[in-house]
């Protein structure tokens, strides 16, 4: 697999505070990574690492296979588009006249893209109203705007969803979906909503104090958070056969965990169960129901004490 | 660093902020000439070695200093400075393209200066035909000189004060640096060659220097005191924006 982006064992301290510790992570081009994590796990800080704006106490990461350490990591910071925390406009200055700035700043001589960029984000008819008074939906999307008018590959938005009211987490939902099939730019996106975050992900990095504990595509995620019942039995080989005869359960349906244990996403008929089992002589020793949220995953992986 | 630089100046001398210092500081320029006495004019005097020239010439690098650090600051406030970094730019770049555009400020400022205090001349009825011409150039640029060091010093501030403490900062180390000169300027003669030596490299201390008809005391040292000064500031404040954390 080719990937965008990737870390190797990133730490940063600030003074007595590691906000990185040992952070290993690695974004798939094409995807959508959710990068998932409570206030303060460490989410801004990696992406500030990674736009250059602070530098990491130990360890490197790889930005289009130039290394953080190496002088090419500004030529792949080019193919980067950022949003990082609250979306940086001039407030003065009208949506047209910030992308205008930006085009500058890139070296884009000229501003044929602006008109195309404003409709992309829905702000063709915002005039010579200044940023400073857009909403925050507007201004989120002006940020989103800003962060493409260098064509980006790999565009990071960092919570870009807070605050929004819920036509304006549709809209930004919408834009990143857009961006991500239409243009195939990849996508970091750092938020601590997670039923938004798995109506877009394609992947999952889950952060907690400074450190990525689960790394995932949303299919394995899918499979953890599906409803399920877990069957502990004598034999595998034998369970399946019962579940496939009697019918219960076709082969997309269930999942052999081990020599013992076998996950069933059908609802099966637990006498129908039994029966089927004792006709193929395998032993039942305990049944235990799943059904875990997305939200009760990420608990079962940082735990639900209090933040730090 | 050309995109940089003019990227930076076009928002700059957009900017209202610049705009409104320059009026202001050309109006107080023409409002002081109007409410001075006409007694206060010697005879003989002409417009650079006037009371006009003089006040404006302290009232520069107050209002330099402000006006940079507004504009630098909303760079870190609204967070500009991500939109450079984040597409790739140097922090040494950037730090250049803000030091160039801050002298565009300077030299603006001081056409300002110029400018009203001679339109100011005019309308009050103060000589102009008296002016020493080779006296008035030579200090003109040596104080330009010394402006675009002190110019160097703010851009070090606006960077090692983020945002509008940046403003509060520059404002008192200017106020404090001319009252310091003006009372060491009472306990030490000036003919004192050690208190001479420390002047030139501060704009604060020579402003009373240029608001004469003659030309200064070894100019070219002064503009060589002057301009250390700022280059110092110049490579301390590139290498602490090379190592600092911004967010």
């Amino acid at each position: 697999m080719e990937y965008v982006l990737k870390t190797n064992g990133l730490c940063k301290q600030y003074k007595n505070f590691k906000a990185l510790n040992r952070l290993t992570m690695n974004v798939p081009k094409g995807s959508i990574y959710g990068f998932v994590g409570r206030n303060g796990a460490g989410k801004t800080t990696l992406i500030r690492l990674i736009c250059g704006l602070q530098f990491a106490t130990e360890g490197s990461f790889e930005l289009y296979g130039a290394n953080s350490t190496s002088g090419k990591i500004n030529d792949s910071r080019r193919k980067v588009g950022a949003v990082v925390e609250t979306p940086s406009i001039f407030p003065d200055m009208t949506a047209e006249d910030n992308l205008k700035h930006q085009f500058r700043i890139i070296g884009v001589p000229s501003f044929e893209k602006v008109k195309d960029l404003l409709e992309l984000v829905g702000l063709a008819d915002t005039g010579k109203k200044k940023a400073k008074d857009f909403s925050l939906g507007m201004r989120q999307r002006l940020g989103i705007a800003i962060a493409l008018c260098g064509d980006p590959d790999f565009l990071i938005l960092d919570e870009p969803i807070n605050g929004l009211d819920p036509q304006g987490i549709i809209e930004v939902r919408e834009l990143i979906l857009k961006l991500n099939r239409e243009k195939n730019i990849t996508v970091l996106i750092s938020s601590h909503i997670l039923d938004e975050l798995s109506k877009l992900a394609t992947h999952y990095g889950f952060i907690d104090k400074g450190t990525i504990v689960k790394e995932l595509s949303a299919e394995e995620l899918n499979d953890a958070c599906r409803k399920c019942v877990t069957l502990t039995v004598s034999d595998t080989q034998k369970a399946v056969n019962a579940l496939e005869d009697s019918g219960i359960a076709s082969k997309a349906e269930y999942k052999i965990l081990d020599g013992n244990r076998i996950d069933v996403y059908a609802q099966p008929n637990i006498t129908q169960l039994v029966h089927a089992l004792d006709k193929q002589g395998c032993e039942l020793v305990t049944v235990k129901e799943h059904d875990e949220t997305l939200e009760g995953f990420f608990i079962s992986l940082v735990g639900g004490d209090s933040h730090d | 660093m050309t995109k940089l630089i003019r990227a930076d100046m076009i928002r700059m001398f957009r900017s209202k902020t610049l705009r409104l210092m320059m009026l202001l500081f050309a109006g107080l320029i023409v409002l002081e000439s109007a409410i001075v006495n006409t007694d206060d004019i010697e005879e003989g005097e002409q417009v650079f070695s006037s009371v006009i020239f003089g006040m404006g010439s302290m009232l520069l690098p107050m209002f330099v200093s402000i006006g940079i650090c507004l504009i630098i600051g909303a760079e870190f406030t609204s967070g500009g400075i991500r939109n450079k970094m984040s597409v790739g730019h140097k922090r040494e770049s950037i730090y250049g393209s803000w030091l160039i555009c801050s002298f565009a400020i300077t030299l603006a400022m001081t056409v300002v200066l110029v400018i009203a205090s001679f339109a100011s001349a005019l309308i009050f009825g103060i000589g102009v035909s008296d002016i020493n011409v080779k006296a008035t150039v030579i200090n003109l640029l040596v104080m330009t000189v010394c402006h675009l060091s002190f110019t160097a010093v703010i851009v070090l501030f606006c960077t090692l004060f983020t945002g509008v403490k940046s403003v509060a900062v520059a404002f008192i180390y200017n106020e404090t640096t001319m009252i310091i000169f003006s009372l060491l300027g009472e306990t030490f003669k000036e003919n004192d060659e050690v208190y001479k030596f420390v002047c030139r490299f501060f704009i604060q201390a020579q402003i009373k220097f240029y608001t004469t008809a003659e030309i200064t005391d070894t100019p070219w040292l002064t503009a060589l005191c002057g301009g250390s000064l700022g280059v110092l500031a110049t490579v301390a404040g590139i290498v602490s924006f090379k190592r600092k954390d911004l967010k």
